[in-house]
């Protein structure tokens, strides 16, 4: 498994070096914007991402509030890969709030404006913050279930993210992919486009699924350290 | 300004993925430490 682990980063580590290059010197310079616009190859597979692994989280909180009281060790299981995952989308999301800033302030004149994209996504990240503070501070057995349930009610606003510049007027630019008749990529940029995405998605794939092993060793170590601290109490009733 | 802002976006999020790392490499210490401390229970012989 470890070995695996091995390969898989050097093969992550090789593509995010591919995709950088892709993005940076391959990709033509956009006609309107220039050079500014490569923040777009890792600004768009960075909220890719983020809706991904909101996704999995979703699902995997899902499965834990379903197989809690039938399957416990799948209902663990579910909760390792709702937390990781939840986790990996946070790291996403919170660049994704940074590179746009970054990208609007040459572009637009200004870092941030109130409109519907940048809101949703904004709160989308609060949504999330506050997942994982409910999992750090809260204790108790039920602080599982009720993060299940923020998780799964929290993803709620994540259509709302992607939908927002289709539903409603905003600064942030129409979709340019899965856009309508009028939108799309030049057919040279969706190289670049791509080998991003991939790259980071083995790079998030990789870091969440070793927050995921991390994580059921620590829930088997905490039963471990449950029982050790049984059977103390059992010998000092004896 | 162009140039500088498109490098430090790229700067940030290399540091924030690499920075996200390093704390679940945190966290895999962590975890090592709690096993060490408190290996499997020996189960009841039969």
């Amino acid at each position: 498994m470890k070995i695996f682990r091995w390969i898989w980063l050097a093969f992550t580590v090789g593509l995010l070096g591919y995709a950088f290059y892709q993005g940076m010197y391959v990709a033509p310079t956009e006609a309107t914007m220039g050079d500014i616009q490569r923040i777009f190859y890792y600004h768009f597979p960075s909220a890719m991402m983020t809706f991904l692994f909101f996704f999995i989280s979703f699902i995997a909180s899902i499965v834990y509030l379903a197989s809690r009281r039938s399957h416990p060790q799948r209902a663990l299981n579910a909760d390792a890969a709702a937390l990781a995952a939840a986790e990996m989308g946070m790291v996403f999301c919170t660049l994704v709030l940074i590179q746009g800033p970054l990208w609007a302030r040459p572009v637009w004149g200004i870092w941030w404006t109130w409109d519907a994209r940048l809101t949703s996504t904004l709160v989308l990240w609060l949504i999330y913050a506050s997942y994982l503070l409910l999992r750090k501070f809260a204790d108790g057995p039920q602080m599982q279930t009720v993060a299940a349930v923020l998780a799964v009610f929290g993803y709620v606003d994540v259509p709302i993210v992607y939908f927002s510049t289709r539903w409603w007027r905003t600064q942030h630019p129409a979709p340019v992919i899965g856009g309508d008749s009028n939108s799309g990529l030049d057919p040279s940029m969706w190289v670049a486009v791509l080998w991003n995405l991939a790259a980071w998605l083995a790079w998030g794939l990789l870091i969440a699924g070793w927050r995921y092993s991390i994580e059921r060793r620590r829930q088997v170590a905490e039963q471990h350290a449950a029982l050790h601290a049984l059977e103390a109490s059992l010998e000092v009733t004896l | 300004m162009e140039h500088r802002h498109l490098v430090l976006a790229y700067v940030i999020t290399i540091l924030g993925q690499l920075a996200y790392a390093g704390w679940v490499g945190l966290k895999y210490r962590e975890t090592r430490k709690l096993e060490r401390e408190f290996p499997p229970y020996p189960a009841q012989p039969k």
